[in-house]
């Protein structure tokens, strides 16, 4: 960072320091600036005495140039729009950098070198124009020897600069360098065989006549005079990194912060105003002297939507309002009128413009001439200077921001009375002024003569502006003022009366805090129809039905499932435990057999005395109490008529254990008198587990010993009968079959008879094989066994102990299953319901 | 004489379909429980999940062997469909042939899918002899293994309800069919879409077994129709008064 | 190998087969020590489940699964059960005690479960499918259990014709689902006759 140089002691200060260290004057013009100081609009003019004479003499001739444009350009109507946008940007700018003083305003602070024989203005610590006597420390390098960029090729026209640095286009090109520029700009290879990078903008280059910035050019055809040394700046863009500084060629490249000010990006003009929009071409230096000439001032045709090239040639320029900010959508002056009147309200700019046409012929003789947008020579600067410039160039520092406000604000109020912007028309170019009154802030707009209230100042003697006031442009920028509508002046307000500040006015501002800082609200409600209305609401209620999650339904449907299995449980477990415990007998038993069971009897009492018979043991552990159950009666009716040996079989693994508790349960192997007294080896033979299924039955059939070295018997035709029990219908298929086809291929076999006693559940399967006679006779189930057993002296009895139990645990099934189906039923439908209310 | 014409028949039969079906692929009717078991195959491989395949107790020594040579068909298939899962199907049988041959077919489903590193043994369970032990054994595979998906096929019986149930209460589903008349009640009530009849033999076919499973269908209906002429046949002859 | 398993699948079934509808004596011979084989086979087929039961359970105490304590328990109640059935027989006292308090009420439990888990089952099935043939399924099993149960008043009146009628129907409908399983499984065994399925010898 620079020293700052004190305005009134001249010494050099740190940077960072607010006031002078040696003299305690004030170096920043924000330290100096007092809360509540409401926003002053300055007369600039009266700076004009202390603006340099180079200035003075541009603005003078600005002011000729007026005279003569003054009824074209008095007509031209001041448009008023909403500032906000332009000023929010700056208000946002301002409050990040509040205690910050900007850099293009710290550089603008320090006085300049080149003229140390002038002293410096000790009261102006923010001279703005003294930029333009600033001289460069280090002298830019011809162009000769290190080519410009080739958009910057105009400035190979431009006189080499050296004496000074123009730190107002310095700061200029840091605008332009700032990240939201979004110009569109193609790096070529330079042409010069140098690695400097040459940009393109890919934009056309508008004509450079017909500007109504003509003041600008008036700068540049100023620096283009003989002998005229202006500091040309190079901006950091322009530099291209490390390139050393190079002489720009225009004043008016440097201004394309402007753009970036007035929130317009370079490349929406590109894309919507290819005509209108500046391109800076890498071989500019061929094109002419106008196009070059132009490409400084391209900024301002984007500033102000003007088409050149309309103005120019006859086919209209684009409309460039779509892509613009709303501060800028102002609508274009047709291009021919604006050639009519081409100076309108900067008349006195145009004054420029028609020296930037003499200054041209000159280029042409001579396109490297150097040029210079400082301070220039004595002679020249004397005659080209406005008058208010020549004061600036008089004096050592420059003139503090205000007096820059009066500066537009005078070019503003020359301005507002244009009328050819009363009635605006689309696509007809824009007048920048109109821009700078609708959109820029109050500094932009016309001054106001009767301002006589000024802020205390320390401004010594000689100083228009204490160097403790802010221009009202620079206090404009400040967040509270650049929101308050209006703020109120001091006189208005309050006179403290108590505390600190008792007897001072104003310095509380009287807007309200908080809500001066909002911004103006937007109304954001969409202006949507009815129907679409309903529409979004039936989108959200979609959403939103995507969005809930469905409550789980499956924790509690497995609580209540357990619940349900646990009362299931526990209500049979009490009332079968309480029946059995109770050995109730009172449900009569039918005395009727049944057809199949009656033969099972009939058949039994058949058997010859004494006779083998094979028992196959067909069912599992599982079972085992409901097969006792039903083969009881049968073992016992054959054991006591026939009383045969009995030889169990058991065709799965577990079968062969169930046989002494068979025996056991229906009473064959009790000794008497309980039971009938059998004995293991003498009166049943336990020969095992038959392994092969169907196999080992078919070869246990054809030759038992075989089968089961166990068995006894040297053929099957020794047993008398055959009786299986089973609780599947599979096995005892499958006896069934095999006997079948062996009583076909044995004809001893064709009377032995066999019994079966089943299960519930596989009796109905083997009911076909009792109604064709390949089962002599079948006791199925409980049922049966119990009418057996009534038959048979309800011996062995176990049929008949189960027989209340089994009919109250039957009509429990019953009232369960009927009651919860249509309980089921019900909670389905309801459930269905659910669904589709829920979707 | 009779039963061994209709098994040539047969037999000339289902070898000339399959010839012709490889060729032209036959046209399945749609069977829910098959559609989803295809599917839970499927989300079984994506969700890192099991499938529990259960193939019974059908002893290859009798008639429900026939129940259990279709089961491992299916199996075979399954298994190469779920060899690039992170967790191979686990299979449980209630008969110990039957478990081995199951370890056998898991094993050359794995290999055919080139994934033969993957199969373990000790995805072939016999977890019973004993209907309710086997049973009783395949609950806490379905509670504790991860499974999303049950698939009962083979020779079981009533008991078969309760492994059922386990699947019922972890929420998994349930594919379910049998050769047993009383297991096919029991998954009517339980299963959400029970396999009536002799549709279990028709998993093959609808995993994609082979055009062989498909020329077995239609050999059935050919002899199913065979079969229902002579039964009316019979019935009529026996009708009017012609004893056989 | 594979074709060794294969044809000697193939040609043992074969054997059987004709074996037992042939009445040719060396055929039958044949078929009954292929058969004889085969029992031998099935049985140490069991043990071989046994010890793969075994090794499925070992498995789940070594990498301490949840369930890994019944599963050493299930491992040495195994052992114990095979030991002393070994050495005092099937027959022994013990042995029986070990079916009569162990095997059997476990067995009888788990088809008191299996009775209570039905009428569950039955209660849910009009929630998880309503249809005609659920309503049917539900009222033939209602209708048959009345008919079967005992009251203290005797016999329900029309028991028997309840009977038959559900009796008929169940009977034929049974009988034509017997004939199509019969079919599949002569299929089934067919296409594992001709060496179309092959599960065994990993193929």
């Amino acid at each position: 960072m620079a020293d700052l140089r004190c305005p009134n002691c001249g010494r050099d200060n740190p940077n960072f320091l607010d006031t002078c260290q040696f003299c305690q004057t004030p170096l920043k013009p924000e330290s100096t600036l007092h809360t509540g100081d409401s926003p002053v609009k300055k007369d600039t003019g009266e700076l004009e005495p202390i603006l340099p004479q180079w200035l003075r003499d541009m603005r003078q001739q600005a002011r000729e140039s007026a005279e003569e444009d003054a009824a074209a350009s008095a007509a031209q109507p001041k448009v008023r729009n909403d500032p906000p946008d332009l000023l929010a940007g700056l208000a946002s700018q301002t409050r990040d950098e509040d205690n910050d003083v900007p850099d293009w305003l710290a550089s603008i602070n320090p006085s300049p070198k080149i003229k140390p024989e002038e002293p410096p203005a000790s009261d102006s610590p923010a001279d703005f124009f003294s930029q333009f006597n600033k001289s460069t420390p280090e002298p830019a390098p011809p162009q000769a020897e290190e080519p410009a960029p080739s958009w910057m090729s105009g400035a190979a026209e431009s006189p080499r600069v050296e004496e000074e640095k123009d730190e107002l286009s310095e700061w200029f090109s840091k605008a332009a360098a700032e990240p939201d520029e979004v110009v569109e700009i193609e790096q070529e290879p330079s042409s010069g065989g140098m690695d400097m990078p040459t940009f393109k903008i890919k934009e056309p280059e508008p004509p450079k006549e017909e500007e109504d910035l003509g003041w600008l050019r008036s700068l540049e055809a100023t620096s283009h005079q003989p002998g005229g040394q202006t500091a040309a700046p190079e901006s950091e863009f322009a530099r291209g990194g490390d390139e050393p500084a190079q002489p720009t060629s225009e004043g008016g490249e440097d201004l394309s912060w402007l753009n970036e000010l007035g929130g317009l990006p370079a490349s929406a003009p590109a894309e919507s105003t290819p005509s209108s929009a500046p391109v800076i071409e890498p071989d500019l230096p061929e094109q002419g002297h106008a196009s070059a000439a132009q490409s400084d001032l391209s900024w301002l045709d984007q500033l102000g939507s003007f088409d050149p090239a309309a103005a120019q040639e006859p086919e209209p320029a684009a409309p460039a309002s779509q892509e613009t900010p709303d501060w800028l959508n102002l609508p274009d002056v047709p291009a021919q009128k604006f050639e009519e009147k081409p100076a309108e309200d900067l008349s006195w700019m145009q004054s420029f413009g028609e020296k930037e046409d003499v200054a041209s012929a000159e280029e042409k003789a001579s396109q490297f001439s150097p040029r210079r947008t400082g301070p220039l020579d004595a002679g020249s600067a004397e005659d080209s200077m406005p008058d208010w410039l020549k004061s600036a160039t008089e004096e050592p520092s420059m003139p503090p921001p205000g007096a820059l406000s009066e500066w537009f604000r005078e070019t503003d109020a020359s301005a507002s009375d244009e009328p050819l912007l009363s009635q605006p028309q689309p696509g007809a170019p824009q007048n920048v002024d109109s821009i700078l009154s609708d959109d820029l802030p109050d500094w932009f707009s016309s001054p106001e003569p009767g301002e006589e209230e000024k802020p205390a100042s320390a401004v010594p003697s000689g100083d228009s502006l204490a160097p403790v006031d802010l221009p009202a442009w620079v206090q404009a920028m400040r967040p509270v003022e650049s929101i308050v509508e209006e703020a109120p002046s001091v006189e208005s307000q309050p006179t403290e009366r108590e505390g600190p500040l008792a007897g001072l006015r104003g310095v509380i501002p009287s807007a309200p805090i908080g809500s001066a800082l909002r911004p103006k609200p937007v109304s954001l409600k969409l202006q949507a129809s009815d129907e679409q209305l309903a529409g979004a609401v039936i989108l959200e209620q979609i959403l939103a039905g995507e969005t809930n999650p469905k409550p789980l339904v499956t924790t509690p449907l497995v609580a209540s499932q357990r619940v349900l299995r646990w009362m299931l449980s526990g209500l049979f477990i009490i009332v079968l435990g309480a029946m059995i415990f109770l050995g109730t007998q009172s449900m009569p038993v039918s005395a009727s057999l049944p057809a199949h069971v009656s033969s099972v009897s009939s058949t039994v009492a058949n058997i010859p005395p004494g006779s083998s018979v094979l028992v196959v043991i067909d069912y599992e552990p599982a079972l085992a109490g409901e097969l006792e159950a039903v083969s009881g009666p049968m073992l016992d009716q054959l054991a006591l008529l026939v009383r045969p040996r009995l030889s169990f079989v058991a065709t799965s693994p577990n079968s062969s254990a169930l046989v002494e508790r068979l025996l056991i349960n229906t009473r064959l192997s009790l000794p008497q008198p309980n039971g009938l007294d059998y004995k293991l080896g003498a009166d049943y033979f336990n020969l095992g587990y038959l392994p092969g299924g169907a196999s080992g039955v078919v070869e246990f059939v054809e030759s038992p010993v075989s089968a089961l070295p166990s068995a006894g018997v040297g053929s099957f035709s020794e047993y008398a009968a055959v009786i299986v029990l089973t609780d599947h219908s599979e096995s005892a298929r499958v006896w069934v079959e095999q006997l079948d086809a062996r009583k076909q291929i044995d004809p001893s076999l064709a009377n032995q008879p066999l019994l079966v006693a089943a299960s519930a559940q596989a009796g109905p399967l083997l009911q076909p094989y009792v109604s064709s006679r390949q089962i002599a006779g079948m006791v199925n189930g409980i049922s049966d066994a119990a009418r057996y057993e009534f038959v048979n002296n309800s011996r062995p009895g176990i049929a008949r102990r189960y027989w209340d139990s089994f009919g109250v645990g039957l009509l429990m099934a019953i009232v369960i299953i009927t009651i919860g189906s249509l309980w089921s039923v019900v909670a389905g439908i309801r459930a269905r319901r659910a669904e589709a209310e829920f979707g | 004489m009779i039963g061994l014409g209709i098994l040539v028949f047969a037999a000339i039969l289902l070898l000339l379909i399959t010839i012709w079906r490889r060729r032209t692929p036959a046209t399945l009717r749609s069977i829910d429980a098959y559609e989803r078991l295809n599917r839970e195959v499927g989300l079984a491989v994506e969700n890192g999940t099991r499938l529990h395949i259960s193939l019974g107790r059908g002893n290859l020594f009798t008639s429900r062997g026939g129940s259990a040579l279709a089961a491992l068909a299916m199996l075979r298939r399954i298994a190469e469909r779920t060899s690039v899962s992170d967790r191979p199907p686990i299979v449980t049988s209630g008969d110990a042939v039957l478990a081995i041959l199951s370890q056998d077919t898991s094993q050359s489903g794995y290999r055919a899918a080139g994934a033969e590193e993957q199969f373990r043994v000790t995805a072939g369970r016999m977890t019973g002899l004993s209907p309710f032990s086997y049973a009783a054994g395949t609950i806490p595979v379905t509670r504790d293994e991860n499974v999303s998906a049950n698939i009962l096929i083979g020779d079981l019986g009533a008991e078969s309800a309760l492994a059922a149930d386990a699947a019922d209460r972890q929420d998994a589903s349930l594919i379910a069919a049998s050769d047993n008349l009383s297991a096919q009640s029991v998954f009517y009530a339980s299963a959400q879409d029970p396999l009536i009849g002799e549709e279990l033999f028709a998993s093959g076919a609808y995993v994609g077994a082979g055009a062989s499973h498909e020329a077995s269908l239609q050999v059935q209906d050919v002899l199913r129709w065979i079969l229902i002429l002579a039964m009316l046949g019979g019935a009529a002859l026996k009708f009017l008064g012609f004893d056989f | 190998m594979r074709v060794f398993t294969a044809a000697f699948a193939i040609a043992s079934g074969l054997i059987v087969l004709l074996g037992y509808f042939l009445p040719v004596q060396p055929l039958i011979q044949l078929r009954l020590i292929l058969t004889d084989w085969a029992i031998v086979i099935a049985g140490f087929a069991v043990l071989i489940g046994v010890f793969n039961l075994i090794s499925v359970q070992m498995e789940k105490v070594r990498s301490r699964q949840p369930a890994g304590l019944y599963s050493a328990l299930l491992i040495i109640s195994l052992i114990l059960t095979f030991g002393f059935g070994l050495l005092l027989g099937p027959d022994d006292p013990f042995m029986r005690l070990a079916v009569d308090a162990v095997i059997v009420p476990v067995e009888s439990a788990l088809m008191a479960i299996l009775a209570v888990t039905l009428i569950y089952a039955s209660i849910r099935l009009l929630r998880r499918r309503v249809d005609l043939m659920s309503v049917i399924f539900l009222v033939v099993a209602v209708l048959f259990l009345f008919a079967i149960m005992p009251t203290p008043f005797g016999p329900i009146p029309g028991d028997q014709l309840i009977l038959d009628l559900t009796g008929m129907l169940s009977r034929g409908g049974a009988r034509g689902l017997l004939i199509g399983i019969a079919l599949g499984t002569l299929l089934t065994g067919l296409r594992v006759l001709f060496g179309i399925d092959r599960p065994y010898g990993g193929n």
